[in-house]
């Protein structure tokens, strides 16, 4: 750690004086603002819409169509969801609903003491009343405060290779280790920092405060490592940057189930940010759902990630042979 | 200390070598000049020696140790001058220095003092991207030093310097001699090369074309002749005496004459590498 701090303090300096550091900066702030005082609170989302065929009764909230095939019609042209009752026994029909929304969509048109015993589960027990506009605070450190380690790591290296001073590095005691780790824990600690911030000064103090910081040095570091995995294979900003909002834009994708959490296809689900936006949602706006799964997950993918970057970093930068 | 056996390196991957049988070895505390034209190949022995570029065929040993086999630890005795000056440029001089200092676990030197070793105390808090283009070079030498390198590798350290700058530089690097570090200096300067080298060794299209003392390679390959330029009627004129067999002649004829200046006519190393290979060294 000794031989770390002055890389840590050396990467913080490079990022003060760096203006894309201070663009995400004042970015980060302007969400802060408009979250708090342009968003309002009470703006509706509209939920997942449903057509049934087949039930006695009424549904509230449900179309009820003349038959099972117009079902069928309803939920392929509009990406719905469809319940089809065919003599007590009930077929769901859905184009990438999650697990626990099937259950809960099941259950919700079903009478109680009908309701199988087992394998219920609910999307939300009591939760907390939330504005809204801070409801989409999860989003937000997830797809800002959380790459901002992706982004400058990948700036910072860059610079070092259009300086050319990787070249002095390898000539020196630095190694390949020292150099990965420096860049990870400065940028997994700017980044919960950031994400503290946007949290307290949105939702407020009243969350789990270890758990919301254990998560975000645990995103940060994933997207930091993977942001040095990408930017070793460029040799300037401008052709990283294409890739690098590729990459940022599908990373976004699981906004839309966040969005929708009744859409949560598999390839959603595989993206690292899926967790971390649901889990930021349950820290910050609790049911008493355990994350554990998630963050072992997480550490699972970090520790992939960190194996991966280390290897590339001293293949494709401080490997004899690479005129760096 | 340094030994290279039967060194080869071809970038092309085609046979077209860079760097072809090179061998020569470097014994503690000597000052070994490679001296040749850009592109000679003197860049990419260098490099192969600090392990910036992977030893494709050949022998380098450091005391035994292989170059390949080299750990980061190991470069805790090495220092590295680059020609190219490669900084943290949105880092002062200072902070660049510091930074590397910390990455040695061997007791490094004080970057102030470092810093007014070459000439930058005043431009230490200055960013080095505010730096001319000398002044990089200095801080660059400057960095190699941090560790108080046993091994001190110099790629043209004087290249962009003015001479009293360049002679402050070779000072120092006569400094690094003394207090017994081994020195491997690459250029095409062949005044610096002449007055700090120990032993030479002239690189041309990736051979070593020759190699020995500055001194002997100018008894082997240099004309012992003297020029005497002086008066005559007026007019200024000039003779040149060969001293091989003595200097009778050349003593008679200064009792004759009013002799206005008096020349050694011994070659230059650029004269014995143009003679060697055929071209110069600025070439």
């Amino acid at each position: 750690m000794k031989r770390i701090l002055p890389m840590i303090v050396q990467d913080f300096k490079l990022l003060l004086r760096n203006a894309i550091f201070w663009v995400i900066t004042v970015s980060l702030v302007v969400i802060v603002i408009v979250v708090q005082f342009l968003v309002p609170g009470d703006f509706s989302v509209s939920g997942v819409s449903l057509a049934v065929y087949g039930f006695s009764e009424e549904i509230p909230g449900a179309k009820t169509m003349e038959d099972a095939k117009a079902v069928e019609k309803y939920v392929a042209e509009t990406g719905s969801a469809g319940i089809i009752n065919e003599s007590g026994k009930l077929t769901l029909l859905h184009t990438g609903l999650s697990g626990k929304a099937a259950t809960v969509l099941v259950s919700s048109v079903m009478p109680s003491e009908a309701l199988p015993q087992a394998d219920i589960a609910r999307l939300r027990e009591n939760p907390r009343t939330a504005a809204q506009n801070l409801r989409l605070m999860p989003m937000f450190i997830c797809f800002e405060a959380i790459v901002l380690g992706f982004l400058m790591t990948a700036v910072l290296m860059l610079d070092e290779k259009k300086e050319q001073v990787l070249r002095a590095y390898r000539v020196s005691p630095g190694g390949t280790l020292r150099y990965i780790i420096s860049k990870t824990l400065l940028f997994s600690l700017i980044g919960a920092v950031y994400a503290l911030f946007m949290a307290v000064l949105t939702v407020g103090f009243a969350f789990d405060w270890l758990q919301f910081i254990l998560l975000s040095l645990l995103g940060c570091a994933l997207y930091t490592l993977l942001g040095m995995s990408v930017a070793v294979f460029f040799k300037d900003i401008s052709g990283w940057f294409f890739v690098a909002v590729v990459i940022l834009a599908i990373n976004m994708l699981p906004e839309i189930s966040f969005s929708s959490p009744s859409f949560s296809p598999g390839y959603l689900t595989a993206i690292p940010s899926y967790k971390a936006i649901f889990a930021y949602e349950e820290i910050l706006f609790p049911t008493g759902k355990s994350l554990v799964d998630t963050y072992i997950l997480l550490g699972a993918e970090t520790a992939a990630a960190f194996a991966l970057c280390s290897w590339l970093v001293w293949k494709k930068l401080l490997h004899a042979g690479k005129e760096a | 200390m340094i030994y290279v056996e039967h060194l080869y390196h071809d970038y092309s991957g085609k046979g077209q070598f860079a760097v072809s049988d090179v061998s020569f070895g470097i014994e503690k505390g000597e000052i070994f000049g490679f001296l040749g034209p850009s592109g000679a190949g003197k860049s990419t022995v260098q490099n192969i020696l600090t392990g910036l570029l992977k030893l494709q065929k050949g022998t380098v040993d450091y005391e035994g140790l292989s170059v390949s086999k080299l750990t980061p630890a190991f470069f805790n005795r090495v220092g590295v001058s680059f020609e190219q000056p490669n900084l943290y440029l949105r880092l002062t001089g200072f902070e660049n220095l510091k930074y590397f200092a910390g990455l040695f676990s061997v007791p490094t030197a004080d970057v102030m003092k470092l810093l007014d070793r070459v000439g930058l105390r005043e431009a230490a808090n200055r960013k080095a991207s505010e730096y001319s283009k000398g002044m990089k070079q200095r801080l660059t030498l400057a960095r190699a030093l941090l560790n108080t390198p046993d091994i001190l590798f110099l790629d043209e350290p004087t290249s962009g310097l003015d001479p009293t700058t360049a002679a402050g530089i070779r000072d120092l690097i006569l400094e690094q001699k003394k207090r017994g570090a081994t020195v491997f200096l690459t250029t095409h300067n062949m005044f610096l090369a002449d007055s700090l080298c120990d032993r030479v060794a002239f690189i041309n299209g990736g051979k070593i074309e020759a190699m020995d003392s500055p001194a002997n390679l100018k008894l082997q390959y240099g004309k012992r002749a003297v020029s005497v330029e002086y008066t005559d009627s007026g007019k200024l004129a000039s003779r040149v005496f060969d001293i091989e067999q003595g200097c009778l002649e050349l003593a008679q004829f200064m009792k004759t004459v009013n002799p206005r200046t008096i020349h050694s006519q011994e070659a230059t190393l650029e004269d014995i590498f143009i003679r060697i290979t055929g071209r110069g060294l600025t070439q």
